[in-house]
């Protein structure tokens, strides 16, 4: 059973077409980034995978379920935005991921907790934008999920808590488990994917393993996006 | 062990190539026993996948073996170790010439400019 | 889940409900002395207009209690489902049911404390002017008064009762889930979500209560056949059903359209 299968999966909203006619299949045990400039949709495809958004055609299943609250269960997503509530301290936050989900490791989230030197008691309200996408990080990452969605994860932090975030990917690592990074800093995470795909204007251009590009084109996905992407 | 990556070769075919000297030179010493797939590719920075296809392809050239539960262990074949070694020196050594015939050097030049770095060295 | 929902909904709702009461109770204390200062008839202007003034703001503070509950279930419907913080509530493993449900109890959980909050100022308002044993007389009354409707028994005052509490659970539900669907709706659009939002709400506003208008005028003009059927208590319960059942009806089609543009329509930016 793949753990997230598109078939004909489109999205439109009013005149724009978000997604065309995506097929994609995903097997468990890989690093994917889903690469693409602005507006490729990649946004949208993240949200119909965690049932933010309900496909306007074709169908889109995570381990075979419709997206719901059983997938929900196993689908682990970071936002790109701040999604905790405000008024929340870090260990109230911690509390509310342990009750909702049942795969969340308390002592993985209370280590990373420790590593990145988080205050149990600060409320996010008081915390600086880089330490709430510290927290928002250490929660997502703390759940055994089997479908992790990462929406830009290293985009606004320094290079000491990338370097963290990409060990901790690594460290996380389950051959049941497949995560999905979207990002802009291709460089940055490519030693970390196995598979990439190329989103442009709502379509995928390309679906391939890192390795297989590099020996086929003889260069990184970074200078091969580059050129495929040139404006 | 400089875990530092070019663009243009795949990462897997990187490390057999790391992973290789590392053998050869004796960092990883014959018989030694290898990290779990998951904490290599740690040390490393790079996908497990990866690795693990990297080590794979290591067990099939023979300087590495698998004991099942216990993990990966350096070959303790000697013999194997040394003609690996010889392997990777006369590639190395093409690759020296090579780039020392595009400068236009002589084989005596080469000798010469050998002898004079090994008087150095002392 | 549907505990766990309830138990936080109520969390972030008592962060801001309890100060209120505690407010509001305040302010009541305040306002006695207040009043006990203008029935002392001082000539002090001064004091004469902190007692005003305490008065005046009693009253808006009552005001503004009563739509407490609403106001504060429509904001933190706002802001925890259709902010940014429904990254998070749309992505936990919960149906739209359960997630608008745990909300809507919550919700009239807090107007029953605000029933009791407001029971409680006419309390401390009028300990001085009131004894309890007239309160137990007026009670008394009441219930006897009941007691002489054509066939009233304890059965049909129990149901009654019960019809009248139902009824009261499902009107302030109506209220709310109401106000949910003008918000699911309005911020589905991509530009001027709060307007549309205002708009909705006093449209649907109007709907309902012109709905309401029209059972009136349906049921006054069959008056005449009704009348002896009316009075008595099984006319009494068979009017307060029919009311829960329309205001049960209204309520659940509110609540399926949020449900439908929560689940098909949400756009988080």
């Amino acid at each position: 059973m793949s753990i997230l299968e598109c078939k004909a999966l489109s999205k439109r909203f009013g005149a724009t077409q978000a997604l065309e006619s995506i097929e994609l299949e995903l097997e468990g045990g890989h690093i994917v980034g889903l690469l693409g400039p602005n507006g490729s949709g990649k946004t949208t495809l993240i949200k119909l995978c965690n049932g933010l958004l309900t496909p306007t055609g074709g169908t889109v299943r995570i381990d075979g379920m419709t997206p719901g609250a059983g997938t929900k269960a196993i689908v682990s997503y970071l936002p790109e935005r701040n999604a905790l509530p405000e008024w929340m301290t870090t260990a109230q936050a911690v509390d509310y991921y342990a009750d909702f989900f049942e795969d969340f490791n308390r002592d993985r989230a209370k280590e990373m907790i420790a590593n990145l030197g988080l205050q149990e008691n600060q409320r996010i309200k008081t915390m600086s934008k880089g330490t709430r996408e510290k927290l928002q990080l250490i929660l997502t990452m703390s759940r055994e999920a089997k479908l992790y969605l990462l929406d830009e994860p290293i985009g606004g932090v320094d290079p000491a808590t990338r370097d963290y975030i990409l060990h901790t990917i690594i460290s996380n690592y389950n051959p049941d488990a497949t995560v999905i990074i979207s990002t802009h800093l291709i460089t940055d995470v490519e030693p970390i994917l196995d598979e990439v795909i190329f989103l442009r204007e709502g379509k995928v251009v390309l679906y391939n393993s890192v390795d297989n590009i590099r020996e086929e084109k003889g260069k990184s996905v970074d200078e091969l996006f580059r050129e495929v992407f040139k404006c | 062990m400089d875990w530092t990556f070019r663009n243009d070769l795949p990462i897997y075919t990187q490390l057999m190539q790391l992973l290789s000297e590392g053998i050869v030179s004796g960092v990883y010493a014959p018989g030694e026993k290898l990290p779990s797939v998951r904490d290599f590719a740690l040390e490393a920075g790079v996908n497990p996948n990866t690795m693990q296809r990297a080590l794979t392809d290591l067990e099939r050239e023979g300087l590495v073996f698998s004991v099942r539960t216990s993990g990966r262990f350096v070959t303790e074949n000697a013999e194997m170790i040394r003609e690996a070694k010889y392997r990777m020196a006369e590639e190395k050594t093409k690759e020296f010439l090579n780039s020392m015939k595009k400068i236009g050097c002589s084989a005596q030049e080469i000798v010469t400019l050998l002898e004079q770095m090994k008087e150095e060295e002392k | 889940m549907l505990r766990k929902l309830i138990k936080h909904e109520f969390r972030a709702t008592a962060r801001i409900m309890w100060p209120i009461f505690g407010g509001m109770l305040a302010l009541t204390l305040l306002m006695r002395f207040g009043a006990m200062l203008i029935l002392e008839r001082n000539d002090n202007f001064f004091l004469n207009g902190i007692s005003i003034l305490t008065v005046m703001l009693f009253f808006a503070g009552l005001f503004a209690l009563a739509f407490a509950p609403l106001v504060v279930s429509g904001s933190r419907f706002k802001s925890s489902v259709l902010g940014n913080e429904g990254y998070l509530t749309m992505t936990l493993p919960v149906s739209t049911n359960q997630m608008l449900v745990s909300k809507l109890i919550t919700n009239a959980v807090w107007y029953a404390a605000t029933a009791i909050v407001f029971a409680l100022i006419l309390a401390v308002l009028s300990a001085e002017f009131v004894n309890m044993g007239d309160i137990g007389e007026v009670i008394g009354n009441l219930i006897r008064g009941l007691r002489h409707l054509k066939g009233a028994e304890i059965g049909h005052i129990a149901l009654i009762l019960l019809e009248l509490l139902l009824d009261a659970v499902v009107s302030v539900t109506l209220g709310t889930v109401l106000v949910y669907a003008a918000f699911a709706i309005g911020f589905s659009a991509n530009k001027h979500k709060s307007l549309w939002t205002v708009l909705l709400i006093y449209v649907f506003f109007h709907i309902v209560s012109n709905a309401w208008i029209a059972v009136l005028f349906f049921f006054g003009e069959k008056a005449d056949r009704w009348v002896d059927f009316m009075s008595g208590a099984q006319g009494m319960e068979t009017i307060l059903a029919a009311a829960l059942l329309a205001t049960l009806a209204l309520a659940a089609v509110f609540y399926a359209v949020t449900h439908y543009f929560l689940t098909h329509r949400l756009n988080l930016e």
